[in-house]
């Protein structure tokens, strides 16, 4: 089979746990200029979806910021990747509600 | 204080038993002839302790592990890669990282849905099925849920038992501090654990010591201090000001939690890095991943994840691992790299060229492709503004792509935490202000190792010793041979990134150092 019968029968993964791939980042950046005028990374995340899945943007982070810059320098504006972090929240890590859920206190101690 | 099944703590010792078989595939004699079996039962270097043989069940199937093996790597082992379908694409995925970070491995176990499968052991007749991620159905656990909550005080939280936070631990115990030191991750020495090559640098980093043996080191002599608690498998889920890091810290059987809220005076945060993924058609398919993720696989557990490989990347990761997939068996391919020059040791690039193994400097990848699962990559060759040169395209029949392109810092407790974060390009990524004494701007929360940005196992250590011997000193322990200690540590950085090749570490460290 040749390469080009195969080719970009794939999507390209940004996000893995929100399914975003690199066309909707694009594609979301440009909406959210279209519709607010400007850039702000809380409502971009909302908008695409990436850094909001169950990992929380361990994996997608870098890739966003690689992306958004590109695009951004594209209408003149320089992205400062200290507001692309997101607020973190507990859990860290998935874990079943009963960790949440039962309070009292026993064992040891 | 180890506080897990002593069996479950290192999965990489001499051979309790004969364990070895001969041939590097299927043996006759092996007890699992019949089925597929991706173990490695001859390897040159390693011999694997997989502990008591148990079954699980994969959808229907009956399925052989060992009590030593996570439930990622036995079905690995059995030649399952696809673990989970994807949210909105309903594609089929499998892990990425396999170090409890990525959350790619998550399935249902025993009725409870994502199970991170990666940093999970085995347990016989484990009910293992394939997860919907997005829309799972209501738990239904197969055992009761036993949850336990716990208040526990120390003097130093150390999160993280790889080679920083194991250094740290270490330090703070001598000096006689209460600590506690806890890792996801079922088996204690972070990366170490995987790392058979042997070290370079001084006597003090421990040259020509493999990374295995290290760890092993470490972890023997810490065992044995009665003011240092160990928590295996014990995931930092949160951080609270009042309660402290809220831990789930998972029994050897899946439905048992302890819920440790550890109160720390002083924490230590060392909670490490994560692989870096590429952007192109396909990079989700099972059996891309990264050479970490491989590397775990193989050198943990002994498991061949694939029997032809791709490797992106020629920088030090990428050749020490195409050297070691040679080692277990795996043809590699090709080892590309879209760079016109290697950034490898000259000593670990001239191996594998040795070896036969074709190392393409200036070719990157276009697509993997595949049903299910990785089944060939297209790559091809770029000039040099990066452009790809017509023709050069190739096609190559391959079951993994391994992604050695760098590594970020791990910081989402630190962020968590409330400790301001900087993106620093130099140090990998998003990293920790912090003091010469790695002090972050939090008071008593230090850092150490690849959270502060990406460096080597050996820097780890040392900064491992520094923020340790630090966060016990600010607590009033004192002793003379700490402040040796630790100005040796100091020292030994500054020469270690005087060196022309870390440059770069030495001009990211100045954008993150603060005084207090």
């Amino acid at each position: 089979m040749s390469s080009e019968t195969h080719r970009f029968e794939h999507p390209a993964i940004v996000c893995r746990c929100m399914d975003v791939t690199q066309e909707e980042m694009i594609q979301a950046f440009n909406a959210m200029v279209k519709f607010l005028g400007s850039f702000d990374a809380d409502t971009y995340r909302r908008m695409s979806g990436a850094v909001t899945g169950f990992c929380q943007g361990r994996g997608c982070l870098q890739h966003l910021q690689r992306i958004l810059s590109g695009e951004l320098r594209k209408i003149g504006v320089q992205l400062d990747p200290d507001k692309l972090v997101p607020k973190r929240r507990p859990p860290l890590q998935p874990v079943p509600f009963a960790v949440f859920a039962r309070l009292e206190e026993g064992g040891e101690q | 204080m180890l506080l897990q099944p002593v069996d479950a703590i290192f999965p990489v010792l001499p051979p309790s038993r004969a364990w070895i078989v001969g041939g590097s595939g299927i043996a006759a004699s092996s007890p699992l002839s019949g089925l597929v079996d991706r173990r490695i039962y001859e390897h040159p270097v390693l011999k694997f302790d997989r502990g008591r043989r148990v079954r699980i069940i994969f959808e229907g199937r009956e399925i052989p592990a060992y009590e030593n093996e996570t439930i990622a790597a036995a079905l690995y082992a059995a030649g399952i890669v696809h673990f989970n379908y994807s949210g909105h694409l309903k594609r089929p995925r499998g892990p990425f990282c396999m170090i409890g970070k990525c959350s790619q491995c998550m399935m249902r176990v025993n009725g409870i849905p994502h199970v991170r499968t990666c940093i999970t052991l085995v347990e016989d007749g484990m009910i293992v099925e394939r997860e919907d991620v997005h829309d799972a159905e209501l738990p239904t656990p197969t055992k009761k849920m036993k949850v336990e909550y716990v208040t526990k005080d120390y003097d130093i939280v150390v999160i993280g038992a790889g080679p920083a936070g194991l250094s740290a631990a270490m330090q703070a115990a001598k000096l006689g501090a209460k600590v506690a030191v806890l890792d996801q991750n079922p088996f204690l020495g972070g990366q170490l654990i995987k790392q058979t090559h042997k070290f370079f640098g001084t006597k003090d980093s421990y040259a020509g010591t493999r990374g295995v043996e290290i760890a092993k080191m470490l972890v023997d002599e810490i065992k044995d201090y009665e003011n240092v608690d160990i928590y295996p498998s014990a995931q930092a889920i949160g951080y609270y000001r009042r309660e402290g890091v809220l831990v789930a810290f998972q029994s050897r059987r899946l439905a048992e939690y302890r819920v440790l809220k550890l109160r720390g005076k002083r924490y230590v945060v060392a909670t490490g890095a994560m692989e870096r993924s590429l952007v192109f058609p396909g990079n989700d398919l099972p059996g891309v991943m990264g050479a970490g993720a491989a590397q775990t696989l193989m050198n943990v557990f002994g498991i061949r994840p694939a029997d032809e490989v791709l490797i992106i990347g020629a920088g030090n990761v990428g050749v020490i691992i195409a050297y070691q997939a040679a080692q277990a068996g795996i043809k590699v391919k090709a080892v590309i790299d879209i760079l016109p020059k290697t950034a490898a040791y000259l000593v670990h690039a001239s191996k594998i060229r040795r070896m036969g193994i074709p190392v393409l400097m200036r070719h990157t990848i276009r697509e993997a492709y595949g049903k299910g699962k990785v089944e060939g990559a297209v790559i091809y060759e770029v000039d040099e503004k990066f452009r790809p040169v017509p023709g050069s395209e190739k096609d190559l029949a391959v079951d993994g792509v391994w992604m050695a392109v760098g590594l970020t810092p791990s910081v989402e407790l630190l962020e968590l935490m409330g400790a301001k974060i900087k993106f620093v390009r130099e140090l990998g990524g998003y990293v920790p202000l912090r003091t010469q004494y790695l002090e972050t701007t939090l008071d008593g929360v230090y850092v150490a190792g690849d959270a502060t940005g990406i460096e080597e196992a050996s820097t780890a250590m040392m900064e491992g010793k520094i923020a340790g011997i630090s966060a016990a000193f600010s607590l009033g322990y004192k002793a003379d041979w700490a402040e040796k200690e630790r100005a040796h540590a100091m020292k030994w950085l500054d020469e270690f990134r005087s060196s022309p090749h870390y440059a770069r570490i030495k001009e990211g460290i100045q954008k993150v150092l603060i005084q207090k």
